[in-house]
């Protein structure tokens, strides 16, 4: 074995092809492909990415995670949100450093730390156990949505979709 | 932390997606398929009834070849699916005793274990760590699916595409048949 056991890029392995299945999949898609919803109030393709890549950063600056800081001003501040494919894959990317960055340097030794989050009038213990897995589970989750909002278009992305994406491992045949 | 009772938070966490997609489908919603266009997918054929069965078929699998000395095997799969399609209620029963006997069948690791390789019911072999992260992603993905199925399809009396009819074309040929 090549890294340590206890580090969360062990722990999460194949988060990093997922990264990889999502942008791929959506990368070279046009406007019109990614205006489809099912129904008004569901999310549109676009939506659903930004979706996201934005809740990454959102949850992962609670934590304090690497560089979640500095991508939350952005999003905070920006004044167009990413629109086309390649923005949306881009910033896909982008986001994917910080959580990078934190399976890198994080073992599971960091992962009962807690923090008090403020919902609905009840107050949470978070911790970052909960938002990590919360996090891949969210990028699998919306994953999911947009295999089906691309299969009704007759779009099968290769490792989305065609690869079992869900797997995030495609097996080695060689 | 153990890393194993990180993946017993993740999956419970993963299979309270599931139930939160599901909860309040009707067997007209689970029974209507969302016509895609292009090859059949992933052998589920795009309805929520058939992801139900893929999930619970999964788990059921997952745990008997892995950890159980493959005790259940797809034959039996196949015959215990064709007892309770196309019955909504039935399939939904079939998922919560799966997703029991899929936690049962590794609650008792430890962390050196996880790093053992274990047989697989879909490739080669996998360590426990890998096939259970697998599992928990799989339910993620899937109550994804659910949740946009539920809202782009219309209610229907017409019956599913049948499951077992899936599990005897893909699986007749595989190794735990």
């Amino acid at each position: 074995m090549s890294i340590d056991p206890s580090c969360l890029s062990y722990v999460y392995m194949g988060w990093d092809g997922y990264q990889t299945s999502l942008t791929l999949a959506i990368e070279s898609l046009s406007d019109e492909q990614l205006s489809v919803r099912t129904s008004p109030e569901m999310r549109s393709v676009r939506e659903v990415v930004l979706h996201i890549a934005d809740g990454r950063i959102d949850w992962f600056r609670r934590i304090d995670a690497p560089d979640s800081q500095r991508l939350q001003h952005q999003i905070n501040t920006r004044l167009h949100p990413p629109t086309t494919g390649r923005e949306l894959a881009d910033w896909l990317r982008e986001t994917w450093q910080v959580i990078e960055k934190t399976l890198a340097q994080w073992t599971v030794d960091d992962l009962p730390v807690t923090f008090e989050h403020r919902y609905q009038n009840k107050t949470y213990n978070v911790s970052r156990q909960w938002v990590i897995w919360r996090i891949m589970a969210h990028d699998i989750h919306h994953g999911g949505q947009l295999s089906e909002l691309l299969a009704m278009q007759g779009i099968f992305p290769l490792e989305l979709t065609l690869l079992g994406g869900h797997l995030t491992e495609p097996e080695v045949v060689s | 932390m153990k890393i194993v009772d990180v993946l017993k938070a993740d999956a419970d966490y993963a299979f309270g997606e599931v139930e939160k997609a599901l909860d309040g489908v009707t067997q007209a919603q689970a029974w209507a398929v969302l016509p895609n266009l292009g090859p059949d997918y992933l052998h589920t054929d795009g309805c929520i009834h058939g992801l139900v069965h893929h999930l619970a078929g999964m788990k059921k699998m997952h745990a008997s070849t892995c950890f159980r000395d493959s005790e259940f095997r797809w034959r039996d799969l196949y015959a215990f699916t064709q007892t309770i399609e196309p019955n909504w209620e039935k399939a939904l029963q079939f998922l919560q005793e799966a997703h029991r006997y899929w936690m049962e069948s590794w609650a008792h690791l430890t962390d050196e274990e996880l790093e053992d390789i274990r047989p697989t019911n879909w490739s080669s072999d996998r360590s426990a760590l890998e096939i259970i992260r697998i599992a928990n992603q799989h339910d993620s993905y899937h109550a994804g699916q659910i949740a946009v199925l539920r809202y782009g399809v219309s209610e229907t009396e017409e019956l599913p595409p049948s499951i077992a009819d899936d599990i005897l074309k893909y699986c007749r040929e595989l190794k735990h048949w």
